[in-house]
């Protein structure tokens, strides 16, 4: 299980439905992350999208994003 | 229940007022979906929310309610209820925070009320959930009345000044600065309690019904007031003592009783306890003079703007809601009030006097608690509820041609009952907002 409170701002998830994003925010009720979706397989307009996403749709930490 | 039961209950030709009103549960079901949907109501202090994020869960009748300031610092009013499941998405008193997120499923709103989060959105709802339309229900109407917040939910209600009409003048006694400037009021302090009684007896006591001062006798006795140390006895100063006061009933059903200083107008002492607050009051008084003239003449006792917002106007000064828990349980809620910028010296002590007055604690309070509660249980038994209540006193008393407005009585009076009850009968019939602003009422008038 994914302990969403030590995900750090920075950190590039996998999230269900192939999607790729990376977190902008923590918001620290270890539910939510604020993320900006980097890869969206189903939709690539939304290539960008800053969006809250819950622990639930993390399938994996794939670790920190280049540069952080 | 038919709509012309509520004139046989009310009855104000005659000055009787059924008890099933205060006790009956069909009575107080419908005042829930007649009275709280409509009118407006109190549901905080903007100085209980000053930054970006912070939120007071307050009460609309039964329901919940987030206060809330959100992160552009715009104040809204929200159901306290998920668009999923109805779980509460705030269960604290109050505090600051980014988003509401539900406990139960975890839906979760932005402080300005949106839906934002929703688990497993991609997966479960193909990404197309109408996150707009499930946002937190909100109010349909609210306004920042010198930063005391007030909402309805009738979006035909009028605004909120219409809605307050002649009783404005009194209600600012409250929230006005002690000098005469408008507004600049905070909350320093929130009293809540339950108790067992029904929700008018309290709005009916701050009304204007001066006719109870005798169950503060031993309060009165004992010297409770600002200059109760210096020897003075009573609940307060007696700054009005030489006014005239007045019982003013308003079409809205609010009522006030206030008072009007002599042509002299010279400041009385007060505070005779502290020599900081006697000078601090003794100097906002003559300021007042200076600001408003004329105006200055007019100082606050207590009132009850329709339904369940009353107000103490000077000593103590408050604001007070009296949410309906039950046909014979309300919550009290006390907000005790001093200006922004006074010395903390002044503020420090004014908390303390104010909690020695009112609130659970407040031997004032206690006394009138009492009253509610005892007139509540005994109204309950079947025998009992075949006597209605009496409220015949000062029949016709009161005059329509006052400079203040409304029906204005010199002497004490339960004129301002009759019209709250009035009113109240206008709301459970389901009267147009024209009628509920006592519209006919002053056709009537004038035809007459």
């Amino acid at each position: 299980m994914i302990n969403v409170l030590e995900i750090k701002v920075g950190s590039k998830l996998q999230l269900r439905e192939g999607i790729v994003a990376e977190v902008v925010e923590n918001m620290e009720d270890g539910m939510w992350l604020q993320v900006k979706y980097l890869e969206v397989p189903k939709n690539p307009g939304e290539i960008g999208a800053i969006e809250l996403c819950h622990a639930q749709d993390i399938v994996k930490v794939s670790g920190a994003a280049e540069g952080v | 229940m038919p709509q012309n039961e509520f004139d046989k209950l009310v009855d104000i030709d005659k000055g009787f007022v059924s008890r099933e009103i205060f006790v009956d549960s069909d009575v107080y079901k419908e005042e829930l979906s007649k009275v709280f949907t409509r009118a407006w109501l109190m549901v905080g202090h903007e100085s209980l929310i000053p930054n970006p994020g912070d939120f007071f869960t307050s009460r609309m009748g039964e329901e919940s309610v987030i206060l809330c300031r959100d992160k552009k610092g715009e104040i809204h009013v929200f159901l306290n209820s998920c668009r999923h499941r109805g779980m509460k998405v705030c269960r604290y008193e109050s505090g600051n925070t980014s988003l509401f997120t539900c406990p139960y499923h975890s839906w979760t709103y932005t402080t300005d009320g949106k839906l934002q989060g929703v688990p497993l959105y991609k997966t479960l709802y193909d990404g197309v959930l109408d996150r707009e339309a499930n946002s937190l229900v909100s109010v349909a109407k609210l306004h920042n009345y010198k930063g005391s917040i007030w909402a309805t939910w009738d979006k035909d209600a009028p605004d909120f000044l219409t809605y307050l009409g002649d009783a404005k003048i009194h209600l600012d006694q409250a929230l006005d600065c002690r000098d005469g400037r408008e507004g600049g009021s905070e909350v320093i302090g929130v009293h809540k309690w339950v108790f067992p009684a029904n929700w008018k007896f309290a709005a009916e006591n701050f009304l204007g019904d001066t006719y109870h001062n005798p169950s503060h006798r031993s309060v009165d006795l004992i010297g409770i007031g600002p200059s109760a140390a210096a020897g003075k006895k009573g609940r307060r100063d007696d700054e009005l003592e030489k006014a005239q006061h007045v019982w003013i009933s308003f079409p809205q059903g609010h009522g006030v009783h206030s008072a009007l200083q002599p042509e002299a107008n010279e400041y009385i002492e007060s505070f005779m306890d502290n020599p900081i607050l006697e000078e601090y009051f003794r100097h906002c008084f003559e300021e007042r003079k200076k600001r408003l003239g004329e105006n200055a003449k007019l100082l606050p006792f207590v009132g009850t703007i329709f339904p369940n917002t009353s107000y103490h106007g000077r000593q103590p000064r408050g604001l007070c809601a009296w949410h309906p828990h039950s046909p014979t349980s309300t919550e009290g809620w006390r907000f005790f009030l001093v200006d922004k910028d006074a010395p903390t010296e002044a503020k420090d002590y004014l908390r303390r006097y104010y909690m020695r007055y009112s609130g659970p604690a407040g031997m004032t309070e206690q006394d009138d608690m009492e009253n509610w509660l005892y007139a509540t249980a005994a109204s309950t038994g079947t025998i009992a509820r075949r006597y209605p209540f009496n409220y015949q006193q000062s029949m016709g008393a009161y005059t329509t041609d006052h400079q203040l407005g409304g029906q204005v009585s010199l002497q004490i009076t339960e004129q301002i009952a009759r019209g709250f009850y009035n009113r109240w009968a206008s709301y459970m019939r389901n009267a147009g907002w024209d009628e509920l602003l006592g519209a006919s009422a002053q056709n009537r008038q004038a035809a007459e």
